[in-house]
């Protein structure tokens, strides 16, 4: 059994667009159209779209935050319209990582009164509380009120809320907007974390690097549909991106080749092919320069990102 | 059990939020006897300094009264909104809660909140005009309270369901609190109003609870002026009975899973 699954989704939005200060008409924002997916349990799945392109709609949706116009979805097996409350259980969800505290509040106090929401008796709800500060690494930053926090306490304090009441599933959304760098890793390791321990993540990033180094499964959405998924592996080979390789090539002047030169950072000519058969290439232009005497510095594979296949799908 | 600790949970949490706010608790402290000092000096001018400490007295309980069901009403009206604007609501709906139960934990919050912030205020009245032997009728106010604030939050989930649909909470609370005020007997007895107000006083709670507040204080209540309090548990109901109307509607309008 799939830890997520859903077919057929749909939602729309109807919003008034106002064309003058009298005149305005009535619109729909197809925000989710006929979207299908399966999410094997344990492991990261990213959701990668353009603003606007539906991300928060289907976390929304299969969180149980709201009730899609047609189709239908299950998580832990449960259906999330029909059996919303036996879903709430078993999922934690992170929204917008500054979000939803008592400012006037620690980040005990906090963790606690979610893990009551969850039923749980405040020593118990105190007891877990401590486990995940110490987990998120805010520890005795714990007893310092919530408006005190930096952004990057805040977002880790939003994940432990999120662990409170032990989920099977998490849902993030965009669980690291706005971090600096070192926040930011942390957070990516508490996910690897996590999917380690045998949770499902199930999140959403505008941040293509961490999404590939993060996600088992990745799909793009653009304007309410699924048009791309895979591993980011089977992304890149599905789409045939080229690899970039570079040779340094240790001399005063140019080589004399046809294939491309460039200086490089190091004050010698680089000699950079795009392929798709990176190995091969590889090969021929070592050959190539060492049969013309010259001695190879620097070599360098270049894998195609994550980031060239979202653009290539999102623009195709 | 579950309900209870998500009960104890919420009130824990809302209630500490609300105390560490010290300039809410000194605000609404300060109002009644800033206001009723302003009444009570206008009188003497009027009166050629007839007015006496009883009539000052009359009107701090009646402001005290007049602050907590504006206090009340306001944060009715404002729970929707402000669950949302801080992104607690959305939280609160995902889990395996009743909002029923969260909006009523709240409400329970701020009915002990407005006990307390009672006690704090009547305790200094009593003392400087009846003296600290009146002191003990404060804890058959309270009792009273815990009792006649039931219909208080039936009323206000009233409220609460209407901003759920007129989104806005600012013109629902204003609209709100401007007819409780006027009509609810807090500044001046509401036989002075015309009959029609007279009759929307005496269907609103206020004007029964500040009535029984006075007299309890003035140790002149009697067991039967609870009758009227027995029938405003009608609010409760209603209140009750609405608000699950009412979100039944708004899950079936808005495609927000309640």
């Amino acid at each position: 059994m799939s830890a997520i699954a859903c077919e057929g989704l749909r939602k729309y939005y109807r919003v008034k667009v106002r064309r003058s200060f009298f005149n305005r008409i009535d619109s729909v924002i197809k925000a989710l159209d006929d979207v299908s997916l399966e999410v094997e349990k344990g492991v990261v799945f990213s959701l990668v779209g353009p603003n606007g392109a539906g991300k928060t709609t289907m976390v929304k949706i299969l969180s149980t935050l709201l009730i899609p116009d047609a189709g239908w979805a299950r998580v832990g097996g449960y259906d999330v319209v029909k059996q919303a409350g036996r879903v709430r259980r078993i999922i934690g969800l992170v929204l917008a990582p500054d979000k939803g505290f008592y400012t006037r509040l620690t980040g005990l106090e906090n963790l606690v009164y979610y893990g009551r929401l969850y039923g749980l008796s405040k020593g118990e709800a105190t007891r877990k509380a401590k486990e995940l500060l110490e987990l998120t690494g805010l520890g005795e930053d714990g007893m310092r009120l919530f408006e005190e926090y930096s952004l990057g306490m805040r977002a880790k304090l939003s994940i432990a809320k999120a662990l409170i009441n032990d989920p099977e599933i998490v849902f993030l959304d965009e669980p690291t907007i706005g971090l600096d760098p070192l926040s930011a890793r942390r957070i990516r390791n508490l996910i690897k974390d996590l999917a380690a321990g045998g949770m499902t993540v199930f999140m959403t990033s505008h941040n293509m690097w961490e999404v590939e180094n993060l996600s088992n499964t990745v799909a793009v959405i653009k304007s309410g549909s699924i048009v791309a998924k895979g591993s980011p592996a089977e992304l890149k080979e599905k789409l045939k991106l080229s690899y970039r390789v570079e040779v340094e090539v240790i001399a005063e002047s140019f080589p004399d080749t046809r294939l491309p030169v460039t200086m490089g950072e190091r004050g010698y000519p680089v000699v950079t092919v795009t392929t798709n058969r990176p190995s091969e290439d590889l090969v021929k232009v070592i050959d190539e320069m060492r049969g013309k005497g010259y001695s190879i510095g620097m070599v360098r594979v270049q894998e195609p990102s994550l980031e060239e296949v979202l653009t290539q799908v999102l623009s195709s | 059990m579950r309900a209870l600790n998500q009960l104890a949970g919420i009130v824990e949490a809302e209630f500490k939020a609300l105390i560490r706010e010290a300039g809410v608790f000194i605000f609404v402290v300060f109002f009644p006897f800033m206001i009723s000092l302003l009444t009570y000096g206008a009188g003497q001018a009027l009166t050629g300094g007839a007015a006496s400490p009883t009539q000052w007295f009359y009107q701090l309980i009646g402001f005290t009264i007049m602050m907590i069901a504006l206090t009340m009403s306001s944060s009715s009206a404002w729970y929707f909104r402000r669950g949302m604007m801080t992104g607690r609501l959305e939280y609160i709906l995902a889990a395996p809660i009743s909002p029923l139960t969260a909006v009523l934990s709240s409400a329970l919050t701020n009915t002990i909140f407005n006990i307390a912030y009672f006690i704090v205020v009547a305790a200094i009245g009593v003392i400087a005009v009846y003296g600290a032997y009146y002191l003990a009728n404060i804890l058959g106010v309270i009792l009273f309270l815990a009792l006649a604030l039931l219909p208080v939050i039936g009323f206000n989930l009233l409220v609460g369901i209407l901003t759920i649909f007129f989104r806005e909470p600012e013109p629902v609370a204003n609209l709100i609190n401007a007819i409780v005020s006027t009509v609810s007997g807090f500044a001046y007895p509401i036989i002075l109003l015309p009959s029609f107000l007279q009759i929307l006083g005496l269907i609103l709670p206020y004007s029964h609870i500040v009535d029984g507040v006075r007299e309890i204080l003035a140790g002149s209540f009697r067991l039967a002026q609870l009758s009227p309090h027995i029938f405003l548990l009608g609010y409760l109901i209603l209140g009750l009975a609405v608000f699950k109307v009412g979100e039944a509607v708004y899950v079936r309008k808005s495609g927000v899973h309640w």
